[in-house]
């Protein structure tokens, strides 16, 4: 009986976990059907399969003369990657040291951290606003550089906060028993805990790298049409004159692919569990 | 393996605190070149704490630290020459267990070849050279104990710290790798200072023993005077298993002769005592110590025995362990497995040369003037 009524409810499960990601897929499958359908509307009944099948649509992407595909893509990839690093920069020291030394200041430091996250994401339109007029007055605007830097910036306290508490998780006797062998801290960061701590950086670097990548106000606000990043140009797609849905589901699978690939590599350090073994606890 | 170093490791009057906590409280103490020292105690005692201070990986409030005549004080750990075991082990899982062992003298820039040389050398002398392409976690604890200790010698230091490095692997692991590790160090000639809540362990691997508790000093002697002559009641108690039996007394002084009372019973002190406990005053309140080996115990009453009531006994094989009670403390006594198991009263005789005598306040031992020995 207990059995049964346990089969039952496995089974319930599933369906309804099966019923969640099909919501959650069935848009993308949208997008995919549109991009490689010939001519789409939305407000056609939606069609299953593309029929007939064609490619125009990413071939306009990728090599129309409008869309400028490449160029957007490399801004984006500058954009994306410098921020990526910037941020490791920044954040893998300042999270050691978070997690490693007591010093005066730093609990107000961490929480002023998360206060700025909270204040930050409240301030919306006027932040935007301010940061257009201080911009503009410095004469930076329309500049990738200051984008890359803005991002970063942005994603300092939430990232260091996430390695802090990563590297909070591997035992301190690591550092201790490398300082007693001869390291220097630098040895110790880069040639003891980093390779431990890939995980905790493959998922900083995802964070911060998909910020960059998917961010749209703040590119749109500040950049001029040679600048733009695929999200901009993404966006000029829409309503003008009329939207081409094709070619906009096109430009959009094209622009989500290198996510997908940065996933997969990453994939292979999101692993857990490298940290154990070395220590017996 | 190295020229001749003095490595001797010199502590005076270390202090060490946490906020408000003493760990360490004005602590001095020797280890002599070549020597095995074991800090022993019970958890908390600030035994790993003094270890790490020696290391460098925590700095003293008071006091000095000397290693081979250098004031060491503030060195950071890598220019003291001191190779640390970490009771975690602490393996770099990504590395490999050669690369771990190398990893000291990578980071000192050795040049390869020497590198590869000296690790084989120690992973011979562990016997892991067949593990030497393993990571941490594919090794077992006994293995991984190895690499760590292989992590140690390869750097030829001064000075081995060891954080109770064998209370991670099984009874019978741990009982040979003592064996094994007292070898080692004999062999390499390198002065060790190692920490141990074991007392056993403690007892069979070193050449001399300092006890702390709560942060101080109690004791530092070889483990047979540590055993035969405890300094106070908490070395008396803690040195040893089953500990010494220690129970309140009273002194009773009658026509010249000098009497302890236990419980309802009453032991003839010998002349050699009357010295030691003449500015006592009779009635005064004492602690009488016998180890459970020096008791005999008898069926039938006898003189100089404390009378007391069976309660349970423990076969060992080799050993009985017998339980009796006298007055709120139990006695425990070690006697010969063809002892037999009966119910009621029991006396324990032992002999007078056998017997420790403590000052029920200061916890300190009074000593015979016979057999008077300053610790």
């Amino acid at each position: 009986m207990k059995a049964i009524t346990k089969n039952l409810l496995i089974a319930a499960a599933t369906i309804i976990g099966i019923l969640i990601v099909a919501v959650i897929i069935f848009p993308i499958y949208v997008i995919i059907v549109s991009s490689l359908s010939s001519a789409v509307s939305l407000f056609t009944p939606f069609q299953p399969f593309p029929n007939p099948l064609s490619f125009q649509a990413y071939y306009n992407v990728l090599f129309g003369s409008t869309a400028r595909f490449f160029h957007r893509l490399g801004n984006s990839l500058f954009v994306s990657l410098l921020s990526l690093a910037l941020t490791l920069a920044f954040v893998i020291p300042a999270s050691y040291a978070l997690s490693r030394f007591r010093f005066a200041g730093r609990r107000t430091l961490l929480y002023g951290y998360f206060a700025f996250n909270q204040f930050a994401a409240g301030m919306g339109l006027s932040g935007l606003i301010s940061l257009y007029a201080i911009l503009n007055y410095l004469n930076l605007l329309d500049s990738l550089v200051v984008l890359a830097v803005i991002y970063t910036a942005g994603g300092i306290p939430f990232n260091t906060w996430l390695l802090k508490t990563y590297f909070d998780t591997i035992p301190k006797d690591f550092d201790e028993a490398a300082f007693v062998d001869g390291a220097s801290y630098f040895d110790v960061i880069f040639r003891v805990l980093l390779p431990v701590a890939a995980p905790g950086i493959a998922t900083v670097a995802v964070f911060s790298f998909m910020g960059s990548w998917g961010e749209f106000i703040i590119a749109n606000t500040l950049l001029s049409p040679e600048n733009y990043t695929v999200p901009v140009s993404l966006n000029i797609l829409l309503g003008s004159p009329a939207t081409n849905w094709n070619l906009f589901a096109a430009m959009a699978i094209l622009y989500a692919l290198p996510v997908v690939v940065m996933y997969i590599i990453a994939q292979k350090y999101l692993q857990a569990g490298l940290a154990m073994g070395g220590v017996k606890r | 393996m190295r020229g001749v170093v003095l490595a001797k490791v010199v502590i005076k009057n270390l202090t060490k605190r946490f906020g408000k906590v003493e760990a360490i409280k004005d602590v001095s103490l020797e280890a002599d070149d070549k020597e095995f020292l074991v800090l022993l105690g019970p958890s908390g005692c600030g035994k790993t704490t003094l270890l790490r201070c020696i290391a460098g990986l925590e700095t003293p409030d008071e006091g000095q630290i000397y290693i081979d005549d250098t004031l060491v004080n503030d060195l950071p750990p890598k220019k003291r020459d001191v190779a640390m075991v970490f009771q975690s082990y602490a393996l770099y899982p990504q590395m490999t267990a050669f690369d771990n062992i190398a990893f000291p003298l990578k980071i000192k820039q050795v040049p390869k070849a020497e590198v590869e040389q000296r690790v084989k050398e120690a992973a011979e002398m562990l016997r892991i050279g067949d593990l030497l392409d393993r990571k941490p976690r594919q090794l077992s604890g006994g293995q991984a104990q190895r690499v760590a200790l292989g992590r140690a010698v390869v750097r030829k230091p001064k000075v081995f710290l060891m954080d109770e490095p064998l209370s991670n692997l099984d009874a019978k692991l741990r009982v040979y790798m003592r064996a094994e590790l007292k070898e080692l160090q004999k062999e390499l000639g390198i002065t060790t200072i190692y920490v141990t809540h074991d007392q056993v362990e403690a007892m069979s691997m070193a050449d001399r023993v300092a006890l702390l508790c709560q942060g101080i000093l109690q004791q530092v002697d070889t483990p047979e005077d540590l055993y035969a002559h405890p300094t106070n009641m908490f070395v008396a108690g803690f040195v040893g298993n089953p500990p010494m039996n220690l129970a309140d007394c009273k002194l009773l002084k009658e026509d010249d002769s000098l009497f302890l009372t236990v419980a309802k019973s009453k032991i003839k002190l010998a002349e050699s005592w009357k010295e030691a406990l003449a500015d006592r005053e009779s009635d005064e309140e004492l602690v009488l110590g016998v180890r459970p080996e020096d008791i005999e115990v008898c069926m039938e009453p006898k003189e100089n025995a404390i009378s007391g009531e069976m309660l349970t006994v423990e076969p060992l094989g080799s050993e009985i362990i017998v339980n009796a009670k006298v007055d709120d403390s139990i006695f425990r006594m070690r006697e010969p497995p063809e002892f037999k198991v009966s119910k009621g009263l029991v006396w324990m005789c032992f002999s007078a040369s056998k017997m420790h005598v403590f000052d029920k306040k200061t916890g300190l031992r009074i000593l015979p003037v016979k057999t008077a020995k300053t610790a």
